[in-house]
């Protein structure tokens, strides 16, 4: 028997079953935790994510153009059978399989990783546990958010492309490095930098490896370059396939290539709002980004790992021993670097408190985006652990154990979860929503979903009879006449609905002319088809 | 004692021969209008006083008859009472006086008169057998069943009615002899002739033989002799009961046999009456006719001393093809469709064109629904070939020290090496193989020069080759075709391996040396191992670019991952290595398919060999210019649409050679490829109007595509385009051809114009399906060898003629 167990430990992938098991069970718990507690649709996007996902097939007008030309499409297409399940889009359950999934992946590319540079099983698996038990992370993976798939494709395509320049360079690695690399700029606007930044270090390792010799063996140098030359087309021609196809497809579906920053409903447009209210503080503000950067992931992971992440990057860039060790940083860097450039563009915003000064409407928001930071910290982490003595290794892990022990125990605020549920991220919950979930009896709904008027989940209403932007025919029309198809008509302050259809004279007679107002509230109307009149 | 001496020996005692005599005599009296032949009987018995003697007057050692004048003479007989005993005194006395050996075979059709007991009478006095009929009805069939009793080498046909002069029949088997004919027909010279029956005889005459074969012979002729092999060779049908006459003349002329005739006159029937009416006879030998005319001609293979004279081979349609080889046509490309083949083609055709007409919107949706999911298919099997060349890494690599640990008993090995026209490139392969790493003592390099290629032959003749070079010189002959040349050389291969090089071939100096042990790693069942090829002309213009790195993906990725599967792998051109026996015992090449080498991979496959890929390559030239490059490439598409359809045929083993999915990986890798390059340039026509004439064509395009279809379209398009480029992209990396990875963008350019040579192919498979497109080899030179002037003696092994090894 004895014999058989370690026969069975020898095993070849034994780590990874060991590993994938551990996410598995870890994940399982955490999104019962986000369940029972009502927690996983917290977010307010975490709603529209699983909408968009359920629009595709279940809609008044189903079809992939459903999928829009912002959001990017992977982590809905990865929804979609899920959400096919009534009873999981309206529990936000398809969301958590997916991101619990990628948690999973992740896991895995994140213990592979530190395993490929240390060769080292125990350091790796302390890194895959400061990952997996981080609160934060664990609350992320039970929510549709995009961030677990960005994070799983971040990791998959740094492993291959680290492998492929420490193990040999062979191209199937950088081909794969690739490969999620296309997966991670159709997940998040994050994995556009991550391609770049592996090709720019695919130039530097070829351009490191011509040597400065005088005098120029040219024909070794023109050799290298085409070695260049080649190896980059064959990456950057799969890593940014997902790129070209997103402007074709927002080209062809909405009539503008750059409509993912153009539309009003874009991160950029928003964030121009916030610019103009004096609210966007990182804006052109280097510093200021990297600390608002810093201070998020350090809130996210939790000082201790942080602070001894510290030492593992001192340790990992002070060990001249290691090949390439600026390259790997770099290209592990690359979700952190994104997130301070974006907030320096002004393309992002982030409010933490105690950084976001008291006189901003709102203190906490995007606080979610620090998690982008853990892959790189965690590794750290267990760099350090498998530098440092025996004595220190043990104090590496109380200290973890301490600070997750933290975390539980609510004295240390799991930040991403707190921005769900107290923040600007968080979900909105009018009255209204009660009072329709209450007394929907049926019939088409006219609602403008971007505003986030009502949730439809919540409400209960079915997919198929909610007409909003993305139902063209049936949303134009009625907009000019809203009695042809809806019977019931949800408008809020500022939206569409409202004004088109209430603030114009012509149409807000017709609109009392066939239907009766059923709710109201300072900022939502309800109204419903009138008595004896049927849909035109 | 020979079989003709049993035949002729037998005895009987004179109490049997009387009561025999007493019967016939009987017989004849009941038949009085048949009395004359008893006279005839009588003056035969008179001869008959010592059968004996007179039955040892035909054997061959009396020297009674001329050696080799020997006959068997078929008389088909219904009915035929009376004519019996004077025909068979007839042919006897005129065959004794030419001293021509004979046999008489009657093949009775169920007589209801005297006439079985008039032959059986007879048996014992001259040399005639009696045969009664065992299958159908009918002159035709009794003909046909006679030809099996046959002992000699040539045979007389002829109606018992004595319309036909026996005496003829001495002068018409001596033109055979006289190598004159092979076929000679008695034209009938009829004097005394009723009108009507003229006008339909000659009615007949032109229509069904003339016009319709062209054959300018008396076809419904009761009378011909011709060589006994032409039964045994062709196949006849008799498509009813009188019709054995113009599909013998047809048949036998199809098969390269002259035709003789030689006038005779027609007298009345001797003795009972016609068994079918002029009009009714002429009614269903034409009715017979018109279906042999739309019969398919069938081969006939070469007799022994024609195979021995020019080597394997067969006719068809009075034109030889000398091929080298036994395959069997069944699995040979020269027919390229079955009729069951045509049928089910033409039937999915006119399936389509209804379909048009009742509903043409539903049946292209179910077109475009197929296509797609075609497409959709291909994409997955591409992509799951290529995931397992990488992960499976199936390609055999030898390690140095398996090569230093082998020793030296290094086996013979045979090079075959094709040349036509192409001499320039002789000096090259020449250093190729000087540089191979092998025992030069167990090297065979066989130079295989066509005999019309002067040019080569001069050359050939004015350079020192190395003493391990044989020139053989394959005789023209029709095909014209390299597997053809190979096959010739296969004869004269003295190897335990064998191995195919061009010309313009450079082989990795190791590779005979890694095949060897790459065969000893392997199983018993892998008969074939292949080389990579690649090209060492990659960087001479856009064309070699683009073909370099096809050629990278196809040999690096695709073969590799087929070889991983166990899969049927359609073989390269050059650098198969084959254990020679095995390659003998499947019959080498097929000279009609132009693509030998993919046939060959799947024959083997089907014939429960494996081929392996060996981690060695030769490098070869990249065709270099567009016309030669389309050309080239219209053969093989033309060859792999040969051999799928080859494939295709159903036999009793259909299944059991396929076995399981492989026979889906065919249907894929030879089919599903030349569908999809064909159709390609239609389903990007179709995406490009789409977004360029939206508005026009955008709902009907709509409307071909319902939901589902639409998206496993849009994917397969975007994906599937983009990965085929993407793979060009991983074969040229993978093989270190960094500097044309980019070209891999310009490869749909390259896709088109291979779709249309595609095009061009079909109209080739249609029109002229075994042509070889030869293609020009030695482009990349740029300085041709000239050739020298110099007059030198043949060098030592030198061969011209047929090779004396058989397959």
């Amino acid at each position: 028997m004895a014999n058989k167990i370690k026969l069975f430990l020898e095993r070849k992938y034994l780590d990874y079953l060991l590993v994938l098991m551990m996410a598995l069970v870890i994940s399982v718990i955490a999104t019962y935790v986000s369940l029972e507690k009502g927690w996983i649709l917290a977010y307010g996007d975490t709603e529209s994510h699983l909408n968009i996902a359920k629009r595709v097939i279940d809609s008044l007008t189903p079809g992939m153009a459903q999928l829009g030309g912002i959001w990017l499409p992977v982590p809905h297409l990865f929804l979609v059978p899920f959400v096919y399940f009534d009873a999981l889009w309206r529990t936000g359950l398809a969301g958590a399989i997916v991101s619990g999934l990628a948690y999973i992946f992740s896991s895995l590319f994140i213990y592979k990783i530190s395993y490929l540079v240390t060769k080292n099983k125990p350091s790796s698996i302390l890194v895959f546990l400061v990952f997996a038990l981080n609160p934060n992370v664990l609350y992320l993976q039970s929510t549709a958010m995009t961030e677990m798939p960005l994070i799983a494709f971040f990791t998959a395509s740094s492993y291959y492309f680290l492998k492929y320049i420490l193990e040999g360079e062979n191209i199937l690695d950088l081909i794969f490095a690739a490969f999620f690399g296309f997966l991670a700029t159709l997940s998040r606007y994050d994995g556009w930098f991550l391609v770049v930044v592996e090709a720019g270090s695919l130039i530097i390792l070829q351009v490191s490896k011509l040597g400065f010799r005088w005098p120029f063996n040219f024909s070794e140098v023109k050799e290298k370059y085409s070695e260049l030359e080649g190896k980059l087309i064959l990456f950057s021609t799969m890593a940014l396939l997902g790129i070209v196809l997103w402007l074709a497809w927002d080209l062809i579906i909405l009539g503008d290539p750059l409509y993912f920053t153009h539309s009003q409903y874009s991160a950029n447009s928003q964030q121009q709002s916030w610019l103009a209210r004096g609210e966007l503080p990182a804006y052109h503000n280097l510093i200021l980004s990297v600390t608002y950067y810093l201070f998020t992931s350090l809130s996210n992971v939790g000082y201790y790992v942080f602070g001894i992440a510290l030492i593992g990057l001192l340790l990992f860039v002070l060990n001249s021993r290691l090949k390439h060790r600026y390259l790997l940083l770099l290209v592990l860097s690359a979700p952190v670097l994104f997130n301070i450039l974006t907030l320096f563009l002004g393309q992002s915003v982030i409010f933490i408190p105690p950084l976001t000064p008291s006189t901003f409407e709102w203190q906490l928001f995007n606080t979610r985006y620090g998690v982008m930071a853990l892959p790189l910290v965690a590794l750290f982490f267990g760099y350090a652990f498998y530098r440092l003595k025996n004595f220190a290794k043990v104090f590496l892990i109380v200290g973890l154990v301490f600070q997750i022990f933290l975390f539980i125990s609510g004295t240390l605020p799991v930040i991403s979860l707190q921005d769900g549920l107290t923040g600007l991220s968080s979900a909105k919950h009018p009255e209204a929503q009660d009072w329709l979930a209450k007394n929907y009896d049926g019939g088409m709904v006219l609602l403008d979903d971007y505003a986030r008027t009502v949730s439809i989940i919540k409400t209960g209403l079915p997919m198929k009879d909610v007409i909003y932007v993305g139902n063209k025919p049936y949303w134009a029309q009625s907009l000019v006449e809203p009695q042809k198809y809806a019977r019931w008509i949800v408008m809020q302050k500022g939206d569409t609905v409202w004004n088109t259809i209430y603030d114009d004279e012509t149409l807000r007679g017709r609109l009392f002319k066939y239907f009766q107002k059923v709710y109201t509230s300072n900022e939502i109307l309800i109204f419903k088809r009138a008595p004896g009149i049927s849909e035109s | 004692m020979t079989k003709d001496r049993l035949l002729l020996s037998r005895e009987r005692s004179s109490w049997q021969s009387f009561l025999s005599n007493s019967l016939r005599f009987l017989n004849c009296l009941l038949n009085f209008r048949n009395y004359s032949s008893f006279v005839n009987i009588k003056a035969i018995k008179e001869k008959q006083i010592n059968t004996r003697s007179l039955q040892k007057g035909y054997s061959e050692s009396d020297g009674q008859f001329i050696s080799g004048r020997k006959l068997s003479i078929i008389v088909p007989t219904l009915n035929e009472s009376g004519n019996i005993t004077p025909l068979v005194a007839k042919i006897h006395s005129t065959l004794k006086e030419s001293r021509v050996g004979y046999e008489v075979i009657f093949i009775d059709d169920h007589s209801t008169d005297s006439t079985v007991a008039e032959i059986n009478s007879l048996t014992r006095l001259y040399p005639v057998k009696l045969h009664m009929k065992k299958g159908k009805r009918g002159k035709a069939f009794s003909l046909i069943e006679g030809f099996s009793y046959c002992n000699f080498q040539n045979i007389c046909i002829l109606d018992a009615d004595l319309q036909y002069p026996p005496e003829a029949i001495p002068s018409m088997l001596q033109k055979i002899l006289d190598g004159d004919a092979d076929v000679v027909v008695a034209e009938r010279v009829i004097k005394h002739r009723n009108i009507l029956r003229a006008f339909v005889s000659k009615s007949f005459r032109y229509i069904f033989g003339r016009f319709l074969f062209g054959l300018d012979y008396d076809v419904q002729s009761g009378l011909k002799i011709f060589k006994k092999e032409i039964v045994e060779r062709i196949s006849l049908r008799a498509y009813s009961p009188w019709s054995f006459d113009i599909e013998f003349l047809h048949k036998s002329r199809l098969a390269g046999y002259r035709m003789g005739s030689f006038r005779v006159e027609f007298k009345d029937r001797f003795a009972g009456k016609a068994k079918i009416s002029l009009i009714q006879s002429s009614l269903e030998v034409g009715l017979a006719t018109l279906k042999l005319k739309f019969e398919r001609p069938s081969a006939v293979t070469f007799n022994k001393n024609k195979i021995k004279e020019v080597g394997e081979g067969f006719t068809f349609s009075g034109r030889d093809y000398v091929s080298h080889s036994s395959l069997n046509l069944m699995e040979s490309a020269f027919f390229s469709l079955y009729a069951y083949q045509k049928i089910g083609i033409a039937s999915l055709f006119s399936l389509i064109i209804l379909g048009l007409f009742a509903n043409w919107i539903l049946t292209l949706q179910i077109i475009v629904a197929l296509l797609t999911v075609l497409y959709f298919v291909d994409l997955i099997f591409g992509f799951f070939l290529i995931s397992r060349s990488f992960t499976k890494l199936p390609d055999i690599k030898i390690s140095e020290k398996e090569l230093k640990s082998y020793g030296n008993q290094w086996p013979r090995y045979t090079i075959l090496c094709p040349l036509y026209k192409e001499w320039q490139v002789l000096p090259q392969f020449i250093e190729a193989m000087s540089a191979l790493d092998y025992p030069k003592n167990k090297m065979q390099v066989l130079l295989l020069l066509e005999e019309d290629d002067a040019e080569t032959l001069s050359y050939a003749r004015t350079i020192t080759l190395p003493e391990y070079f044989e020139v053989l010189v394959v005789p023209h002959s029709f095909p014209k075709t390299k597997p053809k040349a190979c096959n010739f050389g296969l004869k004269a291969a003295m190897g335990e391996y064998v191995v195919i090089y061009d010309a313009e071939d450079v082989p990795d100096p190791l590779q005979l040396k890694k095949a060897v042990i790459a065969f000893a790693k392997s199983d018993q069942s892998t008969m074939c191992i292949q080389a990579k090829l690649n090209f060492y002309n990659l960087h001479q213009n856009l064309l070699t670019r683009l073909f370099t790195a096809e050629y990278s993906l196809w040999f690096d990725l695709v073969l590799t991952g087929l070889q991983s599967l166990s899969a049927p792998i359609p073989l390269g051109g050059t650098s198969n290595h084959f254990r020679t026996r095995v390659l003998k015992q499947v019959r080498g090449w097929d000279p009609f398919n132009v693509t030998e080498d993919c046939d060959m991979g799947i024959r083997l496959f089907k014939n429960g060999y494996k081929t392996a890929i060996v981690d060695s390559t030769t490098f070869e030239e990249a065709n270099s210019d567009l016309k030669n490059w389309f050309w080239q490439r219209t053969r093989w598409i033309k060859g792999y649409i040969q051999t799928y359809f080859v494939h295709m045929r159903f036999n009793k083993d259909f299944l059991k050679e396929w076995g399981g999915l492989h026979w889906l990986t065919f249907q894929i890798m030879v089919g599903g490829k030349t569908i999809s390059t064909i159709i390609n340039p239609i389903m990007w026509t179709i995406t490009v109007s789409y977004f360029l004439f939206r508005p026009i064509l955008g709902p009907f395009i709509d409307s071909l595509y319902p939901a589902p279809i639409l998206y496993l379209g849009v994917l397969s398009l975007i994906f599937g385009n983009f990965l085929y480029l993407y793979y060009y992209m991983i074969g040229s990396a993978k093989r270190g051809q960094y500097s044309i990875v980019k070209y891999a963008f310009l490869v749909p350019l390259y896709w088109l114009y291979m779709s249309a040579a595609a095009a061009v192919s079909i109209w080739k498979f249609v029109v002229d399906p075994f042509h070889w497109s030869k293609t020009k080899h030695g482009l990349h030179l740029k300085e041709t060898v000239p050739v020298g002037q110099e007059e030198l003696v043949e060098p030592p092994g030198f061969v011209t003629g047929t090779a004396s090894v058989s397959l």
